[in-house]
């Protein structure tokens, strides 16, 4: 087998699986913490998309403003329907399922009538190809991994450093105790709302920047997104991140060498994984 | 002044009586000829359906501005009713039995996408309708389909002249890669294209399918680069920019090739560099240049005042060129009977003229349209005609 070509492929997996990271931090955050499986989360990543979009390709905001605009409008969505909707059912776990689903609908349905049916390509500020021995690795793809990665860590930090990151996994971890002790768990469970709103508007701005923005995408994220957390362990943040990147080198190497039927392959290594540990690579019992 | 009142009331009723009467007549004069349209105004497919209607449309206008058509001894307004498919076969068949049994149409433009027009053809081949469609699909012409007509380029034949000119071209260039999206017309694109390969003594490496929805080509370009192709051809990939661009990243610069029209500034904005050299087998009014005559200019002019310049699209050229090759068969024949006009448009000598060219059609018992092909290289966000090729009607269908 060509070297180069392993590699190549590695690289391009890995680019993806990093993205697919962001895309399960955030759903690891919202489930690890508020106790909820947004399974809006897809979509939550593509109107992010097509908030960058609009921000940095359309009004010429810079892009890191663009970004962290797209980010911080995601969070407020989620805040808003965390407050209005979520807060209100943490308690029936049906209806918030259903209310969920209906959360997807709007924002996916809203999204087709508002920027419309075609896909949206967002032209890049980073042009230019790095290449090294046959391997090629464009100025995009390191930007996108740098701000993932920057991203990634971040999010340890805040939640191993900071004393609101550690409250917020005190609440994950045991909500009635993180009560006793005085923590405003309402307060925190919105606040994991807006981080995981947050890294998904970020997720879906990268991905709209290296592949373009559709009104469609929300269903796949949100698959991807499943396929990482379920993988790595539900709520667990390294299980994702371990989840993600070999989820991104998989799916690489089966449509490299096999051409089709990438999600095939993840979901039957999705499901040998949760026979052989229920709880996933990372997760607890 | 009661008297004053009852006048005014008898002169309004006398005058309203004559308008009325008027107004009918008039009604009763103007002839009007119904021209049913399918195409996916929403949804898959929309941008190639509603630059096709577009330009019939803009046809229609000057063909009514121009005091309509004129079959057998009277002249016809032209009336569009138009259905949107969405792209859906289903939609798409629902449109068709609607056109034919309830708008009594006997002549349709569409439906455009290969899946939408083998949906159509059960309904409208039967009921002797003639359809004129862009479908991509073998399978929708030929003798087992007599009223299906393929108006424009057929896609083969752009193939070919693309493939050869590229063989003239690029004497070093060997070796050949195609991509296509794995759905019907795609499958029937790279089948087609395998066979002009052979006939320009090009070497097929490393031809893959994609899913449709596919946005991440670096799995399968990595692949194919590593046969070292001279040519890629997207075959016919509806996301070229995107392709492109990913291309770019993956260190390629050879010749690049599509089979299907694209928007210039669209692709440049998406691959940036990458795409400049792509070459496509179209023409685009907007790039200027020698090829570009008054006629093709003020169909530019005129689309962009209604639509804006964003919105033109090489495609609108084939819906406007369709309403001219129509009205000349209508007015040709003589007659509204599908069958006649189908005859009067395979009848070889028959003189039909409209933007691309003289109508020709075959091979002999086939219906597809073969005008000269204009090729064109993108440059920076342009499409540049740099040459309008022969295109001989083959003699057996490609």
């Amino acid at each position: 087998m060509d070297m180069t070509l392993v590699i190549q492929v590695c690289l391009n997996g890995i680019v993806m699986g990093i993205l697919y990271v962001l895309i399960a931090l955030g759903l690891a955050v919202v489930f690890s913490i508020g106790g909820v499986f947004n399974i809006a989360h897809g979509d939550f990543c593509m109107v992010g998309g097509f908030f960058f979009y609009y921000l940095f390709d359309r009004l010429g905001l810079p892009f890191a403003l663009a970004l962290l605009v797209s980010g911080a409008g995601i969070a407020c969505i989620a805040i808003f329907i965390e407050k209005t909707l979520i807060h209100r059912l943490l308690d029936h776990f049906d209806a918030m399922l259903i209310m969920l689903m209906g959360t997807l609908l709007i924002l996916s349905g809203s999204a087709l009538v508002i920027f419309g049916e075609q896909y949206k390509v967002i032209q890049t500020p980073f042009s230019g190809v790095i290449s090294f021995y046959g391997i090629y690795l464009s100025n995009e793809k390191l930007a996108v991994m740098g701000i993932s990665v920057a991203l990634g860590l971040g999010l340890y930090f805040f939640l191993t450093r900071f004393r609101v990151g550690m409250a917020l996994r005190a609440v994950g971890q045991d909500m009635e105790a993180a009560a006793i002790v005085g923590i405003n768990t309402a307060q925190f469970s919105t606040l994991s709302f807006a981080l995981g709103g947050f890294l998904a508007g970020i997720a879906g701005g990268l991905m709209g920047l290296l592949f373009s923005v559709s009104p469609y995408s929300g269903i796949p994220y949100l698959l991807k997104g499943i396929v990482v957390v379920i993988f790595g362990g539900l709520g667990s943040i390294a299980g994702a991140v371990i989840g993600g990147l070999f989820l991104g080198v998989l799916e690489s190497f089966t449509l490299t060498f096999i051409g089709s039927g990438a999600e095939l392959v993840s979901f039957a290594t999705l499901l040998i994984v949760i026979l052989l540990r229920p709880t996933g690579v990372l997760g607890h019992g | 002044m009661k008297k004053t009142i009852s006048l005014i009331v008898i002169l309004v009723a006398i005058f309203a009586a004559v308008f009325t009467s008027y107004a009918a007549q008039t009604t009763a004069n103007t002839k009007v000829f119904k021209f049913g349209e399918l195409m996916p105004l929403t949804g898959f497919g929309a941008p190639y359906g509603l630059a096709l209607s577009r330009g019939l449309a803009l046809a229609v206008e000057d063909l009514n501005a121009a005091g309509g058509i004129k079959v057998g001894t009277d002249r016809y307004q032209v009336k569009i009713i138009r259905y949107d498919t969405k792209g859906k076969p289903g939609e798409a068949k629902a449109a068709a039995e609607r056109l034919i049994f309830k708008d009594k149409v006997k002549f349709i433009h569409g439906a455009c996408l290969s899946p939408t027009t083998l949906a159509v053809q059960p309904v409208t081949e039967p009921n002797k309708v003639l359809i004129f469609t862009t479908a991509a699909a073998k399978q929708a012409y030929g003798a087992h389909k007599p009223y299906s007509f393929g108006p424009y380029y057929s896609v083969p034949a752009r193939a070919r002249v693309l493939i050869k000119y590229i063989r003239d071209t690029y004497p070093d260039a060997r070796r050949f890669a195609i991509i296509n999206p794995d759905v019907e017309s795609g499958r029937t694109d790279y089948e087609m294209e395998k066979r002009f390969l052979k006939e320009s003594d090009f070497e097929e490496v490393g031809s893959q399918f994609y899913p449709q929805d596919t946005k991440d080509f670096y799995p399968i370009l990595s692949r194919i680069l590593t046969k070292k192709p001279d040519v890629i051809s997207l075959g016919n990939s509806f996301k070229p920019g995107i392709i492109l661009k990913q291309l770019g990243e993956l260190g390629y610069s050879g010749i690049k090739m599509s089979n299907i029209p694209a928007k210039a500034n669209l692709v440049y904005k998406a691959a940036g560099k990458a795409s400049e050299g792509l070459l496509i087998s179209d023409e685009d009014f907007s790039s200027g240049g020698k090829f570009i005559t008054p006629e093709k200019q003020r169909l530019y002019d005129n689309f962009v005042k209604k639509h804006g310049k964003k919105a033109w699209t090489p495609i609108v050229r084939c819906g406007y060129t369709l309403g001219q090759i129509v009205s000349q068969a209508l007015e040709g024949a003589g007659t509204f009977d599908t069958t006649e006009v189908m005859n009067y448009l395979l009848t070889p000598d028959n003189p039909i003229h409209s933007l691309m060219g003289t109508w020709k059609v075959g091979p002999p018992g086939n219906r597809m349209a073969y005008h000269p092909i204009p090729i064109s290289r993108l440059e920076k966000d342009k499409f540049v005609t740099i040459d309008i090729l022969p295109n001989p009607v083959p003699k057996k269908l490609d």
